[in-house]
């Protein structure tokens, strides 16, 4: 599948087409055309500006998230407080960066939790094939058959909120498609020379799998992992909004929305900030798994 | 088709189950003696637990607790709230109305939205039509419902006044209100399916547009309108019904977020309720139905796209 893709829109397209050992090679090519793609780099830079914000941010911001200032209640974007306070008066710029830490955080456990139980099950469907082939699948299939929000929204009401919660019902959702993908991937894989060739030279068949036949499943893997984060990202807000978050003061960026609705007439930037966080961090991480997608196949992994 | 509509039915079964053991073990996952979850922080006596813990069965070992409750489900028994003693099924029907209307008002703006828009931008790709209809969709993809919701609230609802911001008025006793009432919500859920639809359309109609037949209409001198909306957009449209069906799927599902911020008594909203109320049962029965109504709408998208395309290979 990933290796001959149907319409590459770039001159490096045949670059694209390499075989086993080249995945590497291949990769750095996706990230060249990757760089000339101008939508997608903006995405980067909106992504690697909301990774940095929560991993270096709340060492540089002085404002606590939590000081509350009844004094300062609702107050306009000011040299003092660069977004405005909020409804008790804290700072909307400390709580966003607090937020983002929460927001990344959240998404990094989803996504690593689903590629980690996602991938090897798709990986190992693929390779054995037959019954256990079947079995995996079917199970999948009805997983995807559950609506993903209803499911997260009853984990969370029945675990209580916090990070481990929150990586499974976030997680649990996009474990079907890593497994579709990559099961797709290595059955195509699987007839390919390289693997008879290693198959030849006596190598495992867990050892062929894993580090010859998967990295050469990685484009898509890759195109998955990107829109799962925004998706991650969506859900984690959408849980905060509905109150199902961590509970308040906590600065997660959909609790702040959600706190913002009564003030919304006489202080809009309180619902405006946050919101505008939440979408530029969706829409920078929706902007590079376009761009990824348009260089490996794009039909392939339409979800 | 017919075999194939009864072997889609058969692999219904498995799916169903496999869905019932989910939201059975969800009231299993609360951490603690889900009895004193429930019953919270109200005062109560050994006897008062006893009734709970006996009502939901929850004195056999598991196995029996999940064959009886699967067994009374596929009687129709959904179960019974704990706050209210009403029967869940009963709760769940009385509000799917609401939920429905604004599922069909938001599928109606999403695909008016949609087809168009991805038909111009794919027709005249790289213009600014394009351009305008990809940022669009870039835009409806980027943000969430719940901003959106409040960014509409605030512009056409409190500053324009155009709108109420919130309630519900059910149509049979004021239709004009109802519509008024219907129209942010709506709009909002509208805005999120047609983003994701306009980029479908238009991927798709890009597709068609290089095929052959688009060419042997073209130099058969047919004109090119006549190809565009009569062949092209005919054949796109067909592939656009799975991922408008899923939308379907997940509009009738109710979104929670809307239904909330609209304060719109359909489902979602009852899901809502039962998880801060603490209502597992009421939760479970009506997480349970939605589930199963999600897996049969998806079904009969498949099943009528199997039907506009008979192409699809029978798997």
């Amino acid at each position: 599948m990933a290796d001959a893709p149907a319409s590459v829109p770039f001159e490096t397209g045949g670059a694209l087409l390499a075989q086993a050992g080249a995945a590497r090679a291949r990769l750095l090519d996706a990230l060249a055309v990757l760089l000339r793609n101008r939508l997608a780099m903006v995405g980067l830079i909106l992504v690697v500006t909301i990774s940095s914000i929560a991993l270096l941010g709340p060492h540089l911001v002085v404002s606590d998230p939590l000081q509350m200032n009844l004094s300062e209640r609702l107050s306009k974007p000011s040299s003092r407080h660069w977004l405005g306070t909020d409804a008790y008066g804290r700072d909307i710029l400390a709580r966003v960066v607090f937020g983002a830490r929460i927001a990344m955080q959240v998404a990094l456990g989803a996504v690593f939790l689903a590629v980690a139980v996602g991938v090897p099950l798709g990986a190992v469907s693929g390779y054995a094939g037959g019954a256990l082939d079947s079995l995996i699948m079917r199970m999948i299939d009805a997983f995807l058959a559950f609506p993903g929000r209803l499911l997260a929204i009853a984990l969370v009401a029945a675990m209580g909120p916090s990070f481990l919660t929150f990586y499974v019902a976030i997680g649990i959702n996009s474990v079907p498609g890593y497994a579709r993908v990559v099961r797709g991937g290595v059955l195509a894989q699987k007839a390919k020379e390289y693997v008879e060739a290693a198959h030849m030279t006596g190598e495992s068949g867990t050892r062929i799998l894993f580090s010859q036949i998967l990295p050469n499943c990685m484009a898509p893997i890759l195109v998955l992992v990107t829109l799962d984060f925004a998706h991650a990202i969506l859900v984690e807000s959408s849980l905060s909004f509905l109150g199902l978050g961590f509970p308040p003061p906590a600065p997660s960026w959909g609790l702040m929305l959600s706190e913002a609705r009564g003030y919304m007439e006489v202080a809009p930037h309180v619902a405006i900030v946050p919101g505008a966080v939440i979408s530029l961090t969706i829409l920078g991480f929706n902007l590079i798994g376009d761009g990824l997608r348009d260089i490996f196949d794009p039909r392939e992994y339409e979800r | 088709m017919f075999l194939y509509v009864l072997r889609r039915l058969f692999h219904l079964v498995p799916v169903l189950l496999f869905v019932s053991l989910i939201v059975f073990l969800i009231v299993h996952l609360i951490p603690g003696d889900p009895v004193d979850a429930m019953l919270g922080e109200q005062r109560y006596d050994r006897e008062q637990y006893e009734i709970v813990r006996r009502k939901m069965g929850l004195d056999k070992p598991l196995y029996a607790q999940y064959a009886g409750w699967l067994g009374r489900v596929l009687q129709g028994d959904f179960g019974e709230s704990i706050r209210n003693q009403r029967p869940v099924l009963d709760a769940v029907i009385e509000r799917y109305p609401a939920t429905i209307y604004l599922a069909m008002a938001a599928l109606l703006i999403g695909i008016s939205i949609a087809i168009p828009a991805g038909t111009v931008a794919a027709v005249r790709q790289n213009t600014l039509w394009d351009y305008s209809a990809m940022s669009f969709a870039l835009f409806g993809i980027a943000v969430p419902n719940f901003w959106l919701a409040l960014l509409l609230i605030l512009g056409l609802g409190l500053y324009l006044g155009w709108f109420p911001t919130l309630g519900y008025t059910d149509p049979t006793t004021n239709f004009a209100l109802f519509l008024h009432h219907l129209a942010l919500p709506a709009l909002v859920l509208g805005t999120d399916m047609a983003s994701a639809v306009t980029r479908y359309v238009r991927a798709e109609m890009l597709e068609q547009l290089r095929l052959d037949y688009v060419r042997t209409a073209r130099a058969k001198g047919l004109p090119r309108r006549l190809v565009i909306y009569k062949h092209t957009l005919r054949n796109s449209l067909i592939a656009a019904t799975t991922v408008i069906g899923l939308h379907v799927g997940r509009l009738l599902g109710g979104s929670t977020v809307v239904e909330m911020i609209f304060a719109w008594p359909g489902v979602a909203r009852l899901v809502l309720d039962a998880v801060y109320s603490r209502d597992y049962p009421l939760l479970q029965g009506a997480v349970l139905f939605l589930a199963c109504t999600y897996v049969c709408v998806n079904l009969i998208v498949d099943l009528l796209y199997k039907w506009l395309d008979p192409r699809i290979a029978v798997q």
